[in-house]
């Protein structure tokens, strides 16, 4: 066990070098921040010297190498436009984008696995075309005009909820919503269509010729070997989630790390967008690798060689 | 192949799909003709016009009018053909980029498999719409740079799937059997592994479609997607965002557009797996 954690641990670094590298050369790509940050009418002589000040005048090759060794050091800079170590800034807003994707995730478990369940009891009939069909409609939910249109309809129209913000659990109903429909859906779909799998196999029909009941081959044996799927493609969601709050937090002005990257995008703001993506990347890279050693746990037939 | 068709007909959600997107299509084929009014022609004097069927609606403009008094049924008419173009494109684009990786790192395995999935574990590990955006922000805005964004942000699906499936066929005996008689890899590749796993990705590309669609219009909401002369769905819905507290109707149409666009075609990839996967033949 303790072996394979580790060889897991150990594969986690090329991928995250790799990030490092797309984030880098794509942050360069963008524009130089010394122009945004300088007044319009700067000379340039202006610009040159806060390039200077900022490292932005070294050669590419230089600026990425002290780059990996700032990283390895988890410091990436100061932020251009507030003068906070970025870091720092980054997880400042980090808890409001866990509430978010927390509340979402719960969302999309509670009702995705009940609508998956039913879906496989009831396959072929009309209640499992019908899931299946909103199923299929929840994947096709642009999330930024969901955002909209519940904005309008509770928001505007009703008066019930709060449009924009965070603080009270009120504020929380919309955004969590929005940000679940599309995992709600794909975890509904991935359960039925994995039940449907299991309830075929060999082992289940020897429990039915052994006259164990309906109800005990399903709980017993179809749900506790379809349960490490699922975990799995919770876990890989998480990415869709975590992306899916960037436009989330932006259509309802959430303060979090997704709506803050949007902005540091616009502002040019290198040290921000680094920072975030690699904590991005590594809440991703990390709950996978737990989710993988809980399947491990989980499933006999998974050996950890 | 023609108890496919036979499956596909008897199947409710399929027709339901094919319905949804037979209006989208001659859209797009026939915006120039359809559309009553020139999706750019802004009357100042009918701004915010509701749609038809509500209270003060003018009958002249079915669906309403956007801020600046353009008539959204025809900009929705001609933001059907960039939707499909680009539905379309990306997946050929990225369905080919992935596909080459993926069989090239499960039929050679050792080092470059196992290279090729360091990589796409990085672009799982990366928020794809984080990528997008970023490289957006660098080329200029237009169709094309949007298309090879999305492209190079989508080929990862059929890269997985075509691996798997290439690594399996390798051990399978009309394989061996091809390699016994020192056919090229080429010829492997092309003869035995590609026709075997096609179907598998054809569905994946149907899927995909949907999925096209719904990352340009985030990103042409989020303002880096195509020209603003170009009336596509997302941009349309953007632009009616700061009418969104007293006109429902510039944010809302549009995103219907999309919404069922996008059902449509999951309904026919999903009638399409479920007539070709043995598995669902009972």
């Amino acid at each position: 066990m303790i072996p394979y954690v580790a060889r897991r641990l150990l594969m986690v670094i090329p991928t995250l070098v790799g990030v490092m590298l797309i984030v880098f050369f794509l942050t360069f790509t963008i524009g130089n921040p010394a122009v945004l940050l300088v007044p319009a009418e700067a000379e340039p002589a202006d610009i040159a010297r806060v390039e200077a000040a900022l490292g932005l005048d070294q050669p590419i090759p230089v600026q990425f190498a002290k780059y990996l060794g700032r990283i390895v050091r988890l410091d990436f800079g100061t932020s251009f436009y507030s003068d906070g170590p970025a870091m720092q800034l980054v997880l400042s807003r980090l808890p409001a984008t866990l509430q978010l994707s927390l509340a979402a995730a719960i969302i999309a478990v509670m009702i995705g696995v009940p609508a998956g369940l039913f879906g496989a009891l009831w396959r072929g009939r009309a209640a499992d075309m019908f899931l299946s069909a909103s199923v299929l409609f929840g994947m096709s939910i642009p999330n930024f005009w969901l955002g909209l249109v519940l904005i309008i309809f509770f928001g505007v129209q009703l008066k019930l909820l709060p449009i924009s913000g965070m603080g009270t659990i009120k504020h929380l109903v919309l955004p969590s919503i929005t940000l679940a429909t599309g995992m709600l859906a794909s975890i509904a779909r991935l359960i039925r269509n994995d039940l449907l799998d299991v309830l075929g196999a060999d082992f289940i029909r020897t429990a039915q010729a052994k006259g164990v009941g309906r109800a005990a081959v399903f709980v017993r044996h179809a749900l506790k070997n379809s349960l490490s799927p699922v975990i799995t493609l919770v876990g890989l969601q998480l990415g869709a989630l975590l992306g899916g709050a960037i436009v989330t937090e932006s259509v309802f002005a959430w303060p979090g790390v997704g709506r803050f990257i949007l902005q540091s995008i616009e502002r040019r703001d290198y040290p921000v967008v680094q920072a975030a993506t690699f904590v991005l990347a590594v809440i991703f890279i990390l709950t996978n690798l737990v989710i993988d050693v809980i399947c491990a746990r989980l499933d006999p037939r998974i050996v950890y060689d | 192949m023609t108890s496919v068709i036979r499956r596909l007909a008897r199947n409710p959600l399929f027709l339901t799909g094919v319905i949804f997107l037979l209006p989208i299509l001659v859209f797009a084929v026939g915006a120039q003709w359809i559309a009553p009014h020139d999706p750019h022609e802004q009357v100042l004097s009918l701004r915010l016009t509701p749609p038809a069927f509500q209270k003060g609606g003018n009958p002249a403009y079915l669906l309403g009018t956007d801020g600046l008094g353009r008539d959204l049924l025809s900009r929705v008419i001609y933001g059907a053909r960039v939707s499909l173009l680009i539905g379309l494109a990306v997946v050929t684009i990225s369905g080919l980029i992935g596909t080459a990786i993926g069989v090239t790192a499960g039929y050679f395995g050792g080092l470059v498999d196992t290279l090729i999935m360091r990589v796409i574990d990085t672009f799982l590990a990366f928020p794809f719409l984080l990528l997008a955006l970023a490289v957006m922000a660098v080329l200029k805005p237009g169709l094309w740079n949007l298309i090879m964004v999305l492209a190079l942000t989508g080929w990862v699906p059929y890269a997985r799937v075509a691996r798997i499936r290439t690594r399996t066929l390798r051990g399978v005996e009309f394989v061996e059997a091809a390699v016994a008689l020192a056919a090229s890899s080429a010829r492997i590749v092309n003869r035995h592994v590609l026709p075997n796993i096609s179907s598998s990705l054809v569905i994946i590309a149907c899927m995909e479609v949907g999925a096209a669609i719904l990352a340009e219009s985030t990103l042409s909401f989020l303002g880096l997607g195509i020209r603003p002369d170009i009336p596509t769905w997302g941009m349309t819905l953007n632009e009616g965002r700061g009418y969104l507290l007293f006109a429902w109707w510039p944010t809302t149409i549009p995103g219907i557009f999309i919404l069922l666009t996008v059902f449509g075609i999951n309904l026919v990839g999903d009638g399409i797996r479920d007539a070709t996967d043995p598995r669902s033949r009972h």
